[in-house]
């Protein structure tokens, strides 16, 4: 009898993973068909030729070959981190303000807080649309209006190659910079309201506040939202093919466009999976690094 | 009683799945339904609640069509050729029977199988022959014929007479004054601006518009884009004539300043530009004309259509199209009742008296609908030994619903102008990089355009050419 007292327990737990493994088994399946297969079998893919979407014979490397031979590829890679460098200056400061102000404002809290969220309600198609109305080049558009208000001349915004990656930056922080504020605000709303009280009464100043309470409470969701914002955008594609199709000349092309194009507009899917795959090589580096952060700021709550 | 629960959960589970799996995989394409009729579907069908009219002229057509073939099933398929799900469907093998597609993707579709080998069919119904010579090199791989051109194009000057005459460029009897060379096309574009303050020309520069619109230009200058040395490949545009071509445009926007300030322009937004008066000239094929009308509210009075004008080496247009492609797992049967429909809906070499009755119904109902530009000619698919041509003509003179005066110099000059197919190899990819030099050069005061088409040059020989070979 022992021995089989011994059994039980261990039996029964392989009856309860069975039955937790029919209850997950249908997301597992989501997730095969939707994310693991195209990944897995897009990436051995990438090292055959392929003619339209059928798969030929295998070339080894010479599709990366061809990728990094493109004498736009650099220039596309630099483009990438353009973005993700104007995102880090432009994008990431602006929603930490929001939060604060957000958490500072006493009077309407709620249409603050909503007018905050409504461009991140609205699809990015339309947002980027609308910026390119905005950032029309001729006396017509919406900034060269407010220009010639000024008696300045119109400028040509988003055809300036120098700064085209900025100025989509800048629609994109406009899009997006609400929904971040949002989780902000609620890491700010978990402070404890004695905790300021307790500064206000030291005489403590609106810097010296941010400071010492604010800033340390918010600094380990900062540090997570940082590291995301570089994967997210590092992957950027439909909002330069929305505004400026890549150029001038090329200026805006990212990787994930290039690798649009590659895809569907020459129909190479070859090299539009290899892009994929040395995008993918770049953003591991930076995901164990946000895996590696994460963890830290898990320790220290 | 748990035990057979969770026995019978598993199973649904497992049972949905495979029934997930298995649907992926399903073929569902027969040959023949079945009652034994002969299936062909047909792509490009009008939509019910978009086009209603177009829609209803279909329905009407296949009930006929079926009434005197009651042995073949004729199905809708809304589906038109779009890149971007073209593939997905051809790999799924879900294309319709008959679909249709663009000169531009001709070679790839050869090349890649997705279309059904038709020589033997076309031989046995006579069309083989009574096409114009120019197209075969387009549409047969190795001898064998795979796509029957449908239409063609050839590029003209498309003008906004409202824009001419607020300009004063039109004469006593409101006919358009055409600028016959590239030269009168700039001055004439400056007139316009300088009058009134619309840009005189606008030049497509994005998704490929921009590559596509410069090589009629380039050509007339004299340019070669490449050649075959030796069996390879040699991309040769960056030459002093292509250099030429393209200051033309760099004058015209630093200079003269008659080209808009936007300067990303796709070839919808040049169509757009024109039918809202914001600019005076583009380059345009007449199929592009209709959304003038249509979606831009135009009035036929005001649109022009003229010939390309002639650049110093030669008077060169672009020639374009669009070809039905019969799916390749069709069956015989179904090859030779999809060109039966084809032949149905009005398109063959000759015309019987039946067939003129249907054709004059159709642009009887096209008139009332109002909705097509009827009265400009384009080059034909046909030659002179197809009875079909004459007829046509005369009925589309009969039904027009443009001023012929505005058209005049479109239809009447076809052959005082070559035809010029698209380049052999990477045309699309010649294109994209052509338009980079386009951006480049519009948005760039300083910009050297020699400077910019030697890199151009090179890099469309080391990105794309050099594989080719």
């Amino acid at each position: 009898m022992p021995a089989k007292a011994g059994k039980k327990p261990k039996f029964n737990l392989i009856r309860k993973n069975c039955s937790a493994w029919a209850l997950i088994l249908p997301a597992v399946v989501c997730v095969y068909f939707v994310v693991l297969r195209p990944q897995i079998t897009g990436t051995i893919w990438s090292f055959f030729n392929m003619r339209g979407y059928k798969v030929g014979e295998f070339v080894g490397l010479d599709n990366y070959r061809r990728v990094i031979a493109d004498t736009m590829f650099a220039k596309t890679v630099g483009n990438t981190f353009r973005y993700v460098f104007w995102s880090i200056i432009i994008g990431f400061p602006i929603p930490v303000i929001l939060a604060v102000v957000l958490n500072e404002v006493v009077h309407f809290r709620n249409g603050f807080r909503f007018w905050v969220y409504f461009p991140s309600a609205l699809p990015s198609v339309a947002v980027m649309t609308l910026w390119f109305l905005m950032y029309y080049p001729d006396r017509g558009g919406l900034l060269n209006l407010a220009l010639s208000k000024f008696g300045l001349d119109p400028y040509v915004w988003l055809q300036d190659p120098k700064h085209t990656v900025m100025f989509i930056v800048i629609s994109m922080t406009w899009n997006s910079c609400g929904a971040t504020a949002i989780y902000y605000f609620a890491a700010l709303q978990g402070v404890n309201r004695e905790l300021y009280e307790a500064a206000l009464m030291d005489g403590a100043g609106f810097m010296r506040r941010f400071r010492s309470v604010t800033f340390p409470h918010m600094s380990g969701v900062m540090l997570l939202f940082l590291i995301r914002q570089i994967i997210g955008v590092f992957s950027i594609m439909e909002q330069p093919l929305q505004m400026t199709d890549g150029g001038p000349n090329g200026a805006s092309t990212s990787l994930g466009l290039l690798a649009y194009k590659y895809g569907f507009v020459s129909v190479r899917p070859q090299l539009a999976l290899a892009v994929g795959v040395i995008m993918f090589l770049i953003l591991i580096v930076f995901t164990c690094f946000y895996f590696y952060l994460n963890k830290k700021v898990e320790d220290n709550q | 009683m748990k035990k057979i629960k969770r026995a019978l959960l598993l199973l649904t589970v497992f049972s949905m799945l495979a029934a997930v799996i298995s649907g992926c995989g399903a073929d569902t394409k027969d040959a023949a339904d079945a009652d034994g009729k002969i299936t062909v579907s047909v792509g490009l069908w009008p939509d019910k609640d978009t086009e209603p009219k177009s829609y209803e002229r279909m329905e009407n057509l296949r009930t006929s069509f079926m009434e005197e073939n009651p042995d073949i099933n004729i199905v809708p398929d809304t589906w038109k050729f779009d890149i971007q799900t073209f593939m997905p469907k051809a790999e799924a093998g879900t294309l319709p029977t008959i679909y249709r597609a663009f000169f531009t993707e001709a070679s790839k579709i050869m090349e890649f199988g997705y279309a059904a080998d038709i020589t033997d069919a076309i031989k046995e119904n006579g069309y083989y022959g009574k096409m114009n010579d120019y197209l075969y090199s387009n549409i047969s791989k190795n001898d064998r014929v795979y796509l029957l051109p449908y239409e063609m194009y050839s590029l003209g000057l498309l003008i906004n007479m409202n824009l001419f005459r607020e300009a004063g460029l039109v004469n006593e009897n409101d006919e358009p004054i055409i600028p016959k060379t590239f030269e009168e096309l700039r001055e004439t574009a400056k007139t316009i601006h300088e009058k009134t303050g619309k840009a005189g020309f606008v030049f497509p520069t994005a998704e490929n518009g921009g590559g596509w619109n410069f090589m009629p230009l380039a050509w007339s200058y004299g340019t070669t884009f490449m050649e075959q040395k030796d069996g390879n490949w040699v991309s040769t545009f960056n030459s002093e004539s292509c250099t030429d071509a393209l200051k033309l445009l760099r004058d015209m926007k630093w200079e003269d300043d008659s080209l808009p300030a936007n300067t990303k322009v796709n070839n919808e937004e040049v169509i757009k530009l024109i039918g809202t008066d914001q600019a005076a000239m583009a380059f345009a094929h007449p199929g592009q004309l209709n959304s003038l009308v249509n979606s831009y509210g135009m009035d036929r009075n005001d649109i022009a259509l003229a010939q390309m004008p002639s650049g110093p080496e030669k008077h060169v247009t672009l020639m374009g199209g669009s070809f039905y492609v019969i799916e390749p797992n069709a069956t015989k049967e179904q090859i030779n009742a999809a060109l039966k429909w084809i032949e149905f809906t009005g398109f063959s070499p000759d015309i019987d008296d039946e067939g003129k009755e249907r054709y004059r119904q159709t642009m009887e109902t096209k008139r009332e609908q109002d909705a097509d530009i009827i009265g400009i000619f384009d080059i034909t698919v046909w030659n002179e030994k197809a009875t079909s041509q004459s007829f046509k003509r005369e009925l589309t003179n009969e039904f027009r619903n443009i001023p012929e005066k505005n058209v005049k110099s479109y239809n009447d000059n076809k052959e005082n102008i070559e035809y010029q197919v698209e380049e052999p190899v990477c045309a699309q990819d010649l294109y994209s990089v052509l338009d980079r030099c386009i951006q480049e050069v519009l948005t760039n005061k300083n910009a050297d355009c020699a400077t910019i088409l030697e890199t151009a040059n090179s890099d469309f020989q080391n990105n794309f050419l050099d594989y080719e070979n």
